[in-house]
C-alpha cells in the first residue's frame, strides 16, 4: 500500500484511522531496521539492539508524558530539565534506592503541578510556562550543586538501568509496566475519555461537565512524574549525575510524540504510536553510528523525519 | 423617477436543491433609504451576498449604476462604490483608528513604508467629512462599542462609495449612539448615497428608511414607499404563512404539572434587573427576542456556565456551586448555540460524542467498558432514526440535521428533568426539524421541563406551551397559550426600549 492509499482520503471510522497510522510507522520502522541491517549485519547482533532498547527507555517515559500533555493540547518543555533536577536534587540528597525514586516522583508531580495550574488557572500559554519553569529550575540546580553535582550511585540504582531480569533489561521492563498503565489510563477510564474530548474541544468538554482544569493541572503532572522517572533511569544508564542530564529531550519527546500520531492541536495520541516513535528516533540516532556517518547527519535526518510526519497527518487531517 | 444606482434584477439564488432567493427584483436610489426586513432564514444577507459579490447568483442579475455586474469578488463591489458594515465588526484591536481606515490602502512613502503622516491627515480629513469625532490617533481597543462601529463606517466610505449597505447597525448600540449614527446616515443620504437597512427593530425602519422592502422565504412578499407601511402591515408581509403539521399538537386545556425549575433573582449582566420564572413538569416555555436581547446568557446562567448572582431550584431545591457539571448532577442538561463551537467533539467517533457526558454509564463510575459506548451508540442511532453507516465514524462525516439528534440524545443519557435548548434546529433540514419538534413534545409529556430559544418565530409559535420575550435582557413580556404568535412577538421585541443596557451581541 502506498502512502496515498493509506491517507489519500479521511475515510472509515476514527478506530480504522489511528491502526492505519500505527501500520505505517511499524512498516516504516521495518523498512529503515531492513536496509540497515542489508549495509552493516552488526546492527542485528544482540548486543546493539539491547544498547538500542536500552536508550529508548528513559526518553520513552518522557515521550508518554509529553504525549498526555500534547492531548490536551498543551506543550511541556520543561521536561529535560525537571530530569536534571529530579537526579541532581533526589540523588543529592540520599543514597537510598527507594527514597531517591520517592522523593523523584514527589518532585516531578510538584513541578508539573506548577505548570499545569499556571497553564490552567492562571491562562499561561503552556510553552511560556513550561519554558519559565525550565529556566527556574535550571537555576535552583546550579545552586544546589554549584556547578559540580556529586552525590553517590547506589548499586541497585545501576542495576535498575541496566541490569537483567528474567533475561529482560530492567528499565525497559520499567517502561512497559508505565506504557500499560497509560494506555489503559487513556483508553479504558472516563478519565482518559475526558483528556482526549477536552483536546478535541476544550469549550465542548466544559459544557458536558468535564472538570477541565484539573484534567489539565493532571496531565502536566504526569509529565513532571515521567520526567523524573526518565531522569533517574538515565542517570544510572549513564552512571553519573550531571547538570544536563536529558539535555535535548524535550525536543525529542516532542519530536517523537508528533511523528507517533499526537496532534499539537490535541485530542490524539496514542502510547503504542508514540513508542513506535521513539524507536524510530533512537533507531535513526544508532543507524548513523553503525553507519559510521557523521553525527551531524542524526540532526538532519530527525528534521526531515518531523517534516514527513507533519505531511503525513496534515493530509489526513484536510478536509 | 431617476435610475436606481443599485438593483437586483429577477436576481435568484440556489444552494444544491435548496432555492434561497427567487426572482428578487430590488432597488436603491440615490439618497434613498431602503429598509430590507425579513425573518431569519428569509434570505436577506444571501441578497447581500449577491449584491456585493460574495456569492453569485444562479439565474438574475445584479445592476449598479445602470450596467449589469458580475463581480468577481467583494472587493470589486467595494472598488466600484459598494460599501457594508457588517453586524460583526472587523476592525483590529491593536491597531490605531487610522490604521483601521486605511488598512491594506495605506499611503506609501517612496520608500514603501507608510507614510504616516498622510495616513493620520487623511484619516482626519475622511472623519471631518463624515462628521464623525475620533482621535484619528487612539487604538480601537479603547474605544466603546459605538465608535468601533464609526471606524467600519468611516473604512467602508474611505473610497468615494454610491451605496452603504448596514446590516443591524444598531444591535450594539445604545439609544444615544443610534441617535447619533442615524444623524450620519441622513447626512450621507443628503449627499447622494443609497442607503441599504437590515434591522428588526421596525421603530427603527419608520424612522430613518424611505422604502422598504420584506422577503420571505427568498421571495419579495412586499415592497414600496414607508408611507404606504405600519408595523402591523410590515409584520404580516414577514411572517404571514401556513404553519402546515410541521409541528406535533399542543396539549389542550391540560394542567401543566408541578414547577421543575424555578428561577430567583437571577442577576446575568451590569444594569439588568433580576429575572425570576418557572418551568413546569410537561411544559415548553420559548424564550423568543431578538438577536443580542440576552437569551442565551440567560441561558447559560442557568445552566452554571457562566457566572452570576441568583439561585436556580430544581423540584423546589436550590442548587449550590454552580457549573455545567453540578448542573447536570442535577438534571438539568443544555443544548448549547452553536453545534460546532461548544457541542460536538469533532475529530472524535459518534460513539464517543454521544457518550461525553456518561463515558462509564451504567457499568463503573470510572472504567469505560471496550465496545460499550459504541453498542449505546448504535442503540441511539435506530431510536433516533441517526442516518450513519458506523457509529464509529467521525462525526463531522455527519449532516447538520443528525449531528443535532445525537447532541439531543447525548442530553437524555442523564436522564434530565430540565433541558434547556438553545436554537434546537439552527442548521437542521425540514424533515430533521419535524422529528425533533416531535421528540420534545414526546419528553414534555413524559415529564419534563423544556425551556427552549428560538431566533424562528414559527418555531416559538408552532412549539411552545408560554412564551417569554426577551428585550435588552429583561422579560419583557409573558404570552400564553392562544395570545402566542409571531406578531405579538415581534410587536414586543421590536418595539424601541427606553433604556439600553448593550447585551453582548450573541444572543
Amino acid at each position: 500500500m502506498s502512502m496515498i492509499a493509506l491517507f489519500g482520503k479521511n475515510s472509515g471510522t476514527v478506530r480504522a484511522q489511528q491502526n492505519r497510522e500505527l501500520l505505517l510507522l511499524a512498516g516504516f520502522l521495518v523498512v529503515i531496521w531492513a536496509i540497515t541491517t542489508a549495509l552493516s549485519p552488526r546492527f542485528l547482533s544482540p548486543a546493539n539492539l539491547s544498547d538500542i532498547l536500552l536508550q529508548a527507555a528513559p526518553l520513552g517515559f518522557v515521550v508518554i508524558g509529553q504525549m498526555i500533555v500534547i492531548i490536551v493540547r498543551g506543550l511541556d518543555l520543561s521536561v529535560a530539565s525537571i530530569m536534571a533536577t529530579v537526579a541532581v536534587l533526589s540523588i543529592g540528597l540520599n543514597d537510598n534506592t527507594v527514597v531517591i525514586f520517592a522523593v523523584g516522583i514527589l518532585l516531578g508531580a510538584l513541578i508539573g503541578g506548577i505548570n499545569g495550574y499556571l497553564v490552567a488557572y492562571r491562562g499561561v500559554t503552556p510553552f511560556l510556562a513550561t519554558l519559565a519553569t525550565m529556566i527556574v529550575l535550571q537555576g535552583i540546580r546550579f545552586a544546589y550543586t554549584g556547578g559540580a553535582p556529586g552525590g553517590t550511585l547506589p548499586d541497585t540504582f545501576r542495576w535498575l538501568a541496566t541490569g537483567d531480569l528474567f533475561g529482560l533489561p530492567v528499565a525497559l521492563i520499567l517502561l512497559g509496566l508505565v506504557a500499560i498503565a497509560a494506555h489503559w489510563l487513556l483508553e479504558h477510564t472516563v478519565y482518559g475519555r475526558r483528556l482526549k474530548l477536552y483536546g478535541d474541544n476544550p469549550d465542548a468538554a466544559y459544557m458536558t461537565g468535564a472538570p477541565t482544569r484539573l484534567l489539565v493541572v493532571s496531565a502536566f503532572m504526569m509529565s513532571g512524574v515521567l520526567a523524573g522517572l526518565a531522569g533517574l533511569v538515565l542517570v544510572g544508564y549513564v552512571g553519573i549525575v550531571d547538570n544536563w542530564t536529558g539535555r535535548g529531550y524535550e525536543l525529542d519527546s516532542i519530536a517523537a510524540a508528533v511523528i507517533g500520531g499526537a496532534a499539537l492541536s490535541g485530542g490524539k495520541g496514542s502510547v503504542p504510536g508514540v513508542l513506535l516513535a521513539t524507536l524510530v528516533l533512537v533507531s535513526l540516532f544508532n543507524i548513523v553510528v553503525i553507519l559510521g556517518l557523521s553525527i551531524e547527519l542524526q540532526l538532519v535526518i530527525k528534521g526531515s523525519l518531523i517534516l514527513l510526519a507533519a505531511a503525513v497527518y496534515m493530509r489526513r487531517s484536510r478536509r | 423617477m431617476s435610475e436606481p444606482v443599485l438593483a437586483a434584477r429577477a436576481l435568484s439564488k440556489s444552494f444544491g436543491p435548496n432555492d434561497v432567493l427567487k426572482g428578487i427584483e430590488f432597488e436603491v436610489h440615490a439618497g434613498a433609504s431602503v429598509a430590507l426586513c425579513g425573518e431569519n432564514g428569509a434570505g436577506k444577507s444571501t441578497l447581500i451576498k449577491l449584491l456585493t459579490g460574495l456569492y453569485h447568483p444562479t439565474s438574475g442579475h445584479v445592476e449598479f449604476n445602470g450596467n449589469q455586474e458580475d463581480w468577481s469578488s467583494p472587493r470589486a463591489s467595494l472598488d466600484a462604490g459598494i460599501a457594508v458594515v457588517h453586524q460583526e465588526f472587523s476592525t483590529i484591536g491593536a491597531l490605531s483608528v487610522a490604521e483601521n481606515i486605511f488598512l491594506d490602502a495605506e499611503p506609501l512613502t517612496r520608500f514603501g513604508l507608510i507614510d504616516r503622516k498622510a495616513l493620520v491627515s487623511r484619516t482626519e480629513a475622511l472623519l471631518d467629512k463624515l462628521g464623525i469625532h475620533l482621535p484619528a490617533r487612539s487604538l480601537v481597543d479603547e474605544l466603546s462599542v459605538a465608535d468601533k462601529q464609526m471606524v467600519e463606517i468611516a473604512k467602508a466610505l474611505r473610497s468615494d462609495a454610491r451605496v452603504l449597505i448596514l446590516d443591524e447597525p444598531t444591535a450594539v448600540l445604545s439609544q444615544n449612539e443610534t441617535r447619533h449614527l442615524f444623524k450620519i446616515i441622513n447626512e450621507l443620504r443628503a449627499r447622494g448615497l443609497g442607503i441599504v437597512y437590515v434591522s428588526h427593530r421596525l421603530d427603527e425602519i419608520f424612522e430613518i428608511c424611505t422604502d422598504i422592502t420584506v422577503i420571505k422565504d427568498g421571495v419579495v412578499t412586499s415592497q414600496g414607499p414607508v408611507a404606504d407601511y405600519s408595523h402591523d402591515t410590515v409584520i404580516a408581509a414577514m411572517v404571514g404563512r401556513e404553519l402546515g403539521n410541521l409541528f406535533p399538537e399542543k396539549p389542550h386545556g391540560a394542567e401543566a404539572g408541578i414547577p421543575m425549575l424555578a428561577v430567583r433573582d437571577l442577576v446575568v449582566a451590569d444594569g439588568v434587573p433580576p429575572v425570576s420564572f418557572e418551568v413546569k413538569a410537561g411544559e415548553i416555555l420559548g424564550l423568543a427576542g431578538l438577536v443580542g436581547s440576552g437569551r442565551t446568557e440567560l441561558a447559560l446562567a442557568i445552566y452554571g456556565a457562566e457566572a452570576v448572582s441568583g439561585t436556580v431550584l430544581i423540584e423546589g431545591e436550590p442548587l449550590d456551586y454552580r457549573s455545567p457539571s453540578n448542573s447536570i448532577d442535577a438534571g438539568i442538561l443544555m443544548l448549547t448555540e452553536s453545534r460546532k463551537d461548544d457541542g460536538l467533539f469533532l475529530n472524535s467517533s459518534v460513539a464517543r460524542n454521544f457518550a461525553a457526558t456518561t463515558p462509564g454509564h451504567g457499568v463503573h463510575p470510572a472504567r469505560v467498558a471496550i465496545g460499550h459506548e459504541e453498542a449505546r451508540a448504535r442503540v441511539m442511532k435506530d431510536r433516533f432514526g441517526v442516518v450513519v453507516d458506523n457509529v464509529g465514524l467521525p462525526i463531522s462525516a455527519l449532516s447538520g440535521g443528525n449531528q443535532q439528534k445525537v447532541l439531543i440524545a447525548r442530553l437524555l443519557e442523564n436522564r434530565p428533568k430540565v433541558l434547556i435548548l438553545d436554537e434546537p434546529t439552527r442548521g437542521v433540514d425540514v424533515g430533521a426539524k419535524s422529528e425533533i419538534y416531535k421528540m420534545l413534545r414526546h419528553l414534555a409529556d413524559e415529564g419534563m421541563a423544556i425551556l427552549a430559544i428560538s431566533s424562528e418565530l414559527i418555531e416559538i409559535v408552532g412549539l411552545c406551551d408560554r412564551v417569554f420575550v426577551m428585550r435588552d435582557g429583561e422579560l419583557a413580556a409573558e404570552l400564553m397559550s392562544q395570545e402566542i404568535s409571531e406578531e405579538a412577538i415581534m410587536s414586543v421585541a421590536a418595539a424601541e426600549t427606553s433604556s439600553h443596557h448593550g447585551v453582548a451581541s450573541n444572543g
